[in-house]
C-alpha cells in the first residue's frame, strides 16, 4: 500500500474546535439575563401549554384566550380575588346591579373614572380609516382613550350577537329582549354592502340598530331587560363575552381586532408572537383600584399586597411552551414563576403525601392543590342502534333494555380510583354525579349506583337483558349477543392521539373485559373528534366539561333535550321528565334558601333518571396541582375568573437573587466532555502523524 | 445545459398540477364541502358563513334561477347575494332537522300510541315539527321576499335617521326663533326657517310611514307562503371540474387563504420560515461538514482502530432514541449544567444563543447515519484505480482525498442533499417543539392537530415546488462536478 501522508493541521484544528466547543459554556443563564432586564420592574413570568387563539372577548372561547382578554378588557362585574367561595363584586360599576320586582330588568351604574387605553383608533387622523389602510407604522401615533360609557356595553352585547363566529352568544341567547331578532337581522346583512366595503350594512346595523332589551339612558346607566328569569345572568356576563369593547377599535381593526386589542383593562398589549410569547405591560390610565384587604389568617400571604394600587405587576410575560419538560426545567431554573406538573415530572416534584419533594422544598418551591370544577366523562351516542335508547314497543323495548344494560355494564366496569391513581397521579376524585365538589348541588348522598365500580352488577345487568356471558372469576368475560352470537363491542372516540390516549385505550379495554364488553378506543385529533361528535358518528365519546360558572345548571344543561339543537347535548338524551326538571332548575337561585332547597330536590330527581338511563359514564373530577417559586405569591384559585392578572405579584429582585444561584454554570462536566473529546482527537492526530512519518 | 434546464422547467407545471390534483383529492374530494367549511371556519361558525365560504371558494354556485334572481336584484341595485346565501344555509339546516324528525316519527309509528313515554315523545317531536314548519315558512318567505324586505328595511332605517335629523333641526330652528322673539329682534327669516324645517320634518315622517307600510306589507306577504316544496334552491354544488379550476387558480395566485385563527397563511409561513431556516441551515451544514470529515477519515483508515471507533460511535448514536438524546441534552447541558438556554427564541442575532444547543443536537442525531453513508461512498471511491494512480503519481494524501476522492463522491452526496434541502424549511418538528422555536415544524404540527387545511395545503405545495427546484439544482450540479455527466 502506498504511504499515506496527510497534512494534519486542519484535522487538529477541527479536533481542537470540538474540544473547545465543549468547554465554551456561557450561553446559558437565561434566568439571570431576564432578571437583569427586569430591573426596577415587577415582572410576572408564566407559561401556557397551548397557543393563544384570539384576544377578541366576544370570540374568545377557550381558557387561554379568556385569560388574555381579562388582561385588557373589563366586564361589568368580577370575582372577588381572595374571598372563597368566590363572590361577584363590582368591577366597572359603582355597586352591584339592581333588579326590578319581576327580576327581569337589571340596572348597572357605571363608574365615572374608567377610560379606554390610548390607541390609534382614537386618533383624529384615523377617523374613517382602517388598520389595513394605515398599517403597523401608524400605530405608534396614538389618540387618547375616551371614557367608557354605558353605550359601550350596549354595543358589546350586540356585537356578541352579531358576530357570526362568536363563541359566546349562548350566554344571552333567548334571554334578552329583542337580541335574537337583532342577531337574525345582522346575519342577513353580512357582506351585503358595496363591493369595496361589503361589511358596511352589517357594521351600521351593529352600531345603530336599537335592541329593546339593551338600553343606555345615560352614560352611566346600563339597563338589560331579560325575557325570562335568568339567575345565572351575572355569572354569564362576567365571562369574557360580556367585556366592553370600544366601537372605534372594532371598526378600525376589523378582522385584525382579534390580535390588536384595545380595552379599559389593566394591561396593554406590548407584543404577541404566535406560538412564542405574549407580553402585557401596565396600562398607565387604569382606574384607581386597590388590592382587597382581609384579616383572615388564610390570607396572610397577601398582606404585603393589601391596599396596593392595581395592577400590581408592570409586565406579564407569558411563554407558549408545548412540551412539558422545557416548561418544568424553565420553572426550576427560575425563568417562570409557576408551573403545572405533568405526569412525567410528577414523581420528581410531589411526594405520595402530596407535598413537594425535599429537592424542590430546598429551593423554596411550594405546592398548591385545589378542586377543579371540571368533569371528565364518557358520553354515549343515544342515536346509535347498539348503545342508544330505541323506544318502547315490545321489539324496541327489548333493544332499549339491551342498550341500557350495555351502558350500565360499561359504567360499572370502570374502576375510577384505579384510573385516577394510574393516569392522573391521584390528581382527581371519582365522579359519581354531575356536579363537582364545592358547587351547590354536590352531595355525596347523590352518588349514582350506576356510576360505582361494580363489575358483578354490570354483568348481571347484561345477563338480565338477555346477553349470554362467558368467563369466570376475574375474567376476562365475553358478553355474547343472543341473536348473532357475537361479543358486544363498543367503540369510544378519544379526543387525542397523544401517548396518554393509548394508555387510556388500554385501560378501557381492560375495564370492558371485566363485564364482557369489548371496548375499542379510537384516538382522533381534536378537530376530527369534534367533527365526529357533531355529526353523531360514533358510539361513545371521551368528553370533558369545564364549568363556566358556579351553578349546577351549567352542568345539567348538557343533557337537556333543548340543547340537542344547539350542539351542547351531544348525547342526544331527550327525556321529557329530565327536561321538565331542568326547565324548573334553571330558574332557581342558589342565594335564595327556599329555591336552593328546591334545586337540591330537583337535582336528586334528575340523578335518579340518569341512574336509570346511564347516558354518561362519569370518570373523575379534576384536581389541580401547581408549583410556585418562592418569590411568587400564589393566587387564590378560582377557575371561573379570567381577570385576575391585575392581582398577580412576583418579587422580582428576589427572583434575580435566587435565579442567579440556580443558574450557576457547572464546570466539571464541560472539562470531562472536553477530555473525552480530546483523547480520541489526540489519538487521531497521533495516528495521522504516524501515517505521515 | 440551458436547453435541459428549460425542458425541466417546462415539465414543472405538469408535476405541479399533479401535486395540486393530489392535494385537491386529499382536501376536497375526500371531505364533503360542508365539512371542509366546518374544518376551515371552526365548529362554531354559522351556517351563513360556511355557505359564504363555500361560495367564495367556488364549491357552490347559484342555479340558473338563482342567477336570474340575483341579476334582477342587482339591476335594482339591491345587494342580495349575502342574503341569498344565508337563506340557502337556513333552508339546508331546516331540511336536515325535518329529515331527523321524520325518521324519529317513523321509528315511533309501530309503538303503542297510548304508552305514556311514547305519547310524551310524540308530543315533543310534534312541537319540534311545528317549530320547524314555522321556521321553514319564515325562511322561505324570507328567501322570496328577501330583497324587498331589505329594501324596505333600509328605507325604514334611512327614514328613521332622516326623521331624527330633521326633528333636531326643527327643534333648533324653533329654539332660535323663540330666543329671537324674546330678544325682540327681527324674526321673519327665522320664522321661515322654522316653517321650512317643520315642513321637511313632516315630509320625512310621511316617508317613514311609507317605509313602515312597505315593511308590514312585505311581512304579511311573506306569511302567506306555506309550502316548503314550493321553493327551488338558489344554490347548487359546482361540478368537480370547476371546483378543481377554482382551487388551482387560488394556488397559482399564491392565495392560500387564512389560517383558522384568521391570519394570512403566507404571513404565517413567512414568519415561521425564518426561525426554521435559522436553526436548520447552519445545523445541516455543520452536520454535513462533520460527517464528511469523519466519513473520509474512516474510509482513509479503513479497518484501523480509528475506523472502528468512528463506526461504533455512529452505530451507538443511531441506536439511541432521538427524543431521549434531546431530553437528556436539554436536561443536562441546559438545565443542570447551564451551558445553554433551556428553550426560547429571539429575533435577530440574539437568536444564536438559543439555536446552538438544538443545532448541536441535530448534528449528534444525524451523525451516525450521515457518517456511515459517507464512509461507504468514500470506500467505494478509495478502492478505485484512479486513486491508486493518483498515489503512484506521488500526490500527497490530502490531494488524493480532497481533490479526487471527495470530488468523485459528490454525486451520491448531492443526491442526498437534494432530498434533504427541501425539508429544511419545514423545520425539525421535535427540536422546534422542545426548544420553543416558532418555526414551521411547530406550525405544521399545530395545523395537523387543528385540521387547518389551508396551512397543510400550503406546506405540501411549497414542499413540492422546492423539491422540484432542488432536483433541478442537483441535476445541474451533477454536470458541474462530473464532466462525464451531460445534461440534455
Amino acid at each position: 500500500m502506498a504511504p499515506r501522508t496527510l497534512k494534519w493541521s486542519p484535522l487538529l484544528a477541527l479536533s481542537a474546535a470540538l474540544a473547545l466547543l465543549s468547554l465554551a459554556p456561557g450561553c446559558g443563564g437565561t434566568a439571570a439575563t431576564l432578571s437583569s432586564q427586569d430591573e426596577g420592574l415587577v415582572v410576572v413570568r408564566r407559561s401556557e401549554s397551548g397557543d393563544l387563539k384570539s384576544i377578541d372577548p366576544q370570540i374568545a372561547g377557550d381558557v387561554i384566550s379568556s385569560l388574555n382578554c381579562g388582561m385588557c378588557y373589563d366586564t361589568l362585574l368580577q370575582y372577588d380575588y381572595i374571598k372563597r367561595p368566590a363572590e361577584l363584586v363590582p368591577n366597572v360599576t359603582t355597586g352591584m346591579p339592581t333588579y326590578s320586582e319581576d327580576s327581569l330588568t337589571v340596572t348597572f351604574k357605571l363608574r365615572d373614572d374608567v377610560f379606554f387605553q390610548d390607541n390609534r383608533c382614537f386618533h383624529p387622523d384615523a377617523t374613517g380609516k382602517t388598520y389595513r389602510d394605515e398599517g403597523m407604522g401608524a400605530q405608534a401615533d396614538k389618540g387618547p382613550g375616551r371614557k367608557l360609557v354605558a353605550s359601550d356595553f350596549v354595543y358589546s352585547f350586540k356585537r356578541l350577537a352579531a358576530l357570526p363566529d362568536s363563541n359566546g352568544f349562548w350566554v344571552l341567547e333567548g334571554m334578552v329582549e329583542g337580541l335574537d331578532e337583532f342577531r337574525s337581522q345582522s346575519f342577513k346583512l353580512l357582506d351585503t354592502g358595496p363591493a369595496d366595503d361589503p361589511g358596511k350594512p352589517w357594521r351600521d346595523h351593529l352600531r345603530t340598530a336599537a335592541v329593546s332589551g339593551l338600553q343606555a339612558p345615560d352614560d352611566h346607566t346600563f339597563v338589560v331587560k331579560l325575557t325570562q328569569k335568568y339567575p345565572q345572568f351575572l355569572y354569564a356576563i362576567t365571562l369574557s363575552y360580556g367585556a366592553a369593547v370600544p366601537y372605534e377599535a372594532a371598526e378600525y381593526y376589523r378582522r385584525d381586532f382579534f390580535r390588536m386589542p384595545c380595552g379599559s383593562g389593566p394591561y396593554i398589549l406590548k407584543s404577541w408572537k404566535p406560538n412564542w410569547e405574549i407580553v402585557w405591560e401596565r396600562n398607565p390610565k387604569f382606574r384607581v383600584e386597590h388590592f382587597p384587604t382581609s384579616n383572615a389568617p388564610e390570607h396572610a400571604r397577601f398582606k404585603p399586597l393589601m391596599g396596593k394600587r392595581l395592577p400590581i405587576a408592570d409586565i406579564i410575560d407569558t411563554r407558549f411552551i408545548k412540551e412539558s419538560q422545557p416548561r418544568y426545567l424553565k420553572f426550576l431554573a427560575g425563568e417562570l414563576d409557576s408551573s403545572g406538573i405533568d405526569k412525567d415530572q410528577f414523581s420528581a416534584a410531589v411526594t405520595p403525601q402530596t407535598e413537594v419533594t425535599p429537592a424542590l422544598a430546598a429551593k423554596g418551591i411550594y405546592l398548591k392543590t385545589w378542586e377543579d370544577p371540571t368533569l371528565d366523562y364518557m358520553t354515549f351516542n343515544l342515536r346509535d342502534p347498539l348503545v342508544g335508547t330505541q323506544g318502547n314497543d315490545p321489539a324496541r323495548k327489548k333493544q332499549a333494555e339491551r342498550a341500557r344494560a350495555i351502558r350500565q355494564a360499561v359504567s360499572m366496569s370502570i374502576d375510577r380510583e384505579d384510573y385516577i391513581r394510574r393516569y392522573l397521579n391521584g390528581r382527581g376524585s371519582p365522579a359519581l354525579q354531575l356536579v363537582p365538589p364545592g358547587i351547590t348541588g354536590y352531595d355525596p348522598k347523590f352518588d349514582m349506583t350506576s356510576q360505582k365500580f361494580n363489575p358483578a352488577a354490570g354483568r348481571k345487568a347484561l345477563q338480565a337483558a338477555g346477553y349470554r356471558l362467558e368467563g369466570s372469576g376475574e375474567g376476562p368475560y365475553r358478553a355474547l349477543d343472543p341473536d348473532t352470537g357475537q361479543q358486544v363491542s363498543v367503540t369510544i372516540c378519544l379526543r387525542s392521539t397523544a401517548a396518554s390516549a393509548f394508555d387510556e385505550a388500554r385501560f378501557y379495554k381492560a375495564s370492558g373485559d371485566r363485564v364482557g364488553v369489548q371496548i375499542n378506543a379510537e384516538p382522533l385529533t381534536f378537530a376530527e373528534f369534534l367533527k365526529r361528535q357533531d355529526e353523531g358518528k360514533g358510539q361513545a365519546f371521551d368528553a370533558g366539561w369545564v364549568m363556566d360558572y358556579p351553578d349546577a345548571q351549567n352542568m345539567m344543561q348538557l343533557l337537556w333535550g333543548g340543547n340537542i339543537a344547539t350542539g351542547l347535548n351531544h348525547t342526544y338524551y331527550d327525556d321529557p321528565d329530565f327536561n321538565r326538571l331542568y326547565e324548573r332548575l334553571r330558574l332557581l337561585e342558589d342565594s335564595v334558601p327556599a329555591e336552593k332547597a328546591e334545586k337540591l330536590q330537583l337535582i336528586e330527581q334528575m340523578y335518579q333518571l340518569l341512574d336509570r338511563d346511564v347516558p354518561w359514564v362519569m370518570i373523575n373530577f379534576r384536581k389541580t396541582f401547581a408549583l410556585y417559586n418562592p418569590w411568587y405569591i400564589a393566587p387564590e384559585p378560582n377557575e371561573f375568573a379570567y381577570s385576575y392578572g391585575k392581582f398577580w405579584y412576583s418579587d422580582t429582585p428576589r427572583r434575580t437573587e435566587v435565579a442567579a444561584t440556580r443558574s450557576e454554570t457547572v464546570i466539571w462536566p464541560a472539562l470531562l466532555l472536553g477530555l473525552v473529546l480530546t483523547i480520541p482527537s489526540a489519538f487521531m492526530v497521533t495516528r495521522i502523524i504516524k501515517a505521515q512519518a | 445545459m440551458f436547453t435541459y434546464i428549460l425542458r425541466k422547467l417546462m415539465y414543472m407545471p405538469f408535476i405541479l398540477l399533479g401535486v395540486v390534483a393530489l392535494t385537491f383529492m386529499l382536501f376536497t374530494v375526500s371531505t364533503k364541502p360542508e365539512a371542509l367549511a366546518t374544518i376551515q371556519l371552526g365548529e362554531k361558525a354559522s351556517a351563513r358563513s360556511k355557505y359564504e365560504w363555500l361560495a367564495t371558494k367556488g364549491y357552490v354556485e347559484f342555479t340558473e334561477r338563482g342567477r336570474e334572481k340575483l341579476s334582477k336584484m342587482e339591476k335594482q341595485q339591491i345587494p342580495a347575494r349575502g342574503t341569498m346565501l344565508f337563506n340557502a344555509s337556513i333552508l339546508a339546516d331546516l331540511a336536515s332537522e325535518r329529515d331527523y324528525l321524520k325518521s324519529e316519527i317513523d321509528a315511533l309509528a309501530g309503538e303503542d300510541p297510548e304508552d305514556k313515554d311514547v305519547k310524551a315523545r310524540l308530543a315533543r317531536l310534534d312541537l319540534r315539527r311545528h317549530k320547524n314548519e314555522v321556521e321553514s315558512k319564515a325562511a322561505i318567505a324570507n328567501a322570496r321576499q328577501t330583497c324587498l324586505l331589505e329594501k324596505a328595511g333600509q328605507a325604514n332605517l334611512d327614514a328613521v335617521a332622516k326623521v331624527d335629523d330633521l326633528g333636531a333641526r326643527k327643534a333648533a330652528a324653533q329654539e332660535a326663533l323663540d330666543k329671537a322673539k324674546a330678544a325682540g329682534g327681527d324674526t321673519a327669516d327665522l320664522e321661515k326657517a322654522a316653517r321650512d324645517a317643520a315642513a321637511d320634518h313632516e315630509a320625512a315622517l310621511k316617508e317613514y310611514e311609507a317605509a313602515l307600510a312597505l315593511v308590514s306589507r312585505v311581512k304579511s306577504e311573506s306569511e302567506k307562503i306555506t309550502k316548503v316544496e314550493d321553493i327551488e334552491p338558489d344554490l347548487d354544488y359546482t361540478n368537480i371540474f370547476r371546483q378543481f379550476v377554482n382551487y388551482t387558480a387560488d394556488l397559482l395566485r399564491l392565495d392560500f387563504g387564512d389560517t383558522r385563527q384568521g391570519r394570512a397563511v403566507t404571513e404565517v409561513l413567512w414568519s415561521g420560515a425564518g426561525p426554521s431556516l435559522a436553526l436548520l441551515l447552519p445545523a445541516f451544514l455543520l452536520s454535513e461538514l462533520i460527517a464528511l470529515f469523519f466519513g473520509l477519515l474512516a474510509a482513509m483508515y479503513r479497518k484501523s482502530s480509528m475506523d472502528h471507533t468512528i463506526v461504533i460511535s455512529s452505530i451507538v448514536l443511531m441506536s439511541l432514541n432521538g427524543i431521549a438524546i434531546i431530553i437528556a441534552g436539554q436536561k443536562f447541558l441546559a438545565s443542570d449544567w447551564n451551558y445553554f438556554p433551556i428553550s426560547g427564541y429571539s429575533t435577530g442575532f440574539g437568536a444564536t444563543r438559543y439555536l446552538i444547543l438544538p443545532a448541536l443536537l441535530y448534528v449528534l442525531l444525524s451523525f451516525g447515519e450521515h457518517v456511515r453513508f459517507n464512509r461507504i461512498i468514500m470506500l467505494d471511491e478509495v478502492g478505485q484505480d484512479y486513486v491508486r494512480t493518483a498515489r503512484s503519481k506521488g500526490l500527497n494524501e490530502n490531494q488524493v482525498l480532497f481533490k479526487h476522492v471527495l470530488r468523485n463522491s459528490l454525486i451520491p452526496l448531492i443526491t442526498r442533499w437534494a432530498v434533504a434541502i427541501p425539508t429544511l424549511y419545514t423545520g425539525s418538528l421535535i427540536l422546534e417543539s422542545f426548544f420553543g422555536i416558532p418555526g414551521l415544524g411547530y406550525l405544521t404540527v399545530d395545523a395537523i392537530a387543528n385540521s387547518d387545511g389551508n396551512v397543510i395545503r400550503a406546506i405540501v405545495v411549497i414542499g413540492a415546488v422546492s423539491f422540484m427546484l432542488a432536483n433541478l439544482l442537483s441535476d445541474v450540479l451533477y454536470a458541474v462536478v462530473d464532466p462525464r455527466v451531460r445534461l440534455g
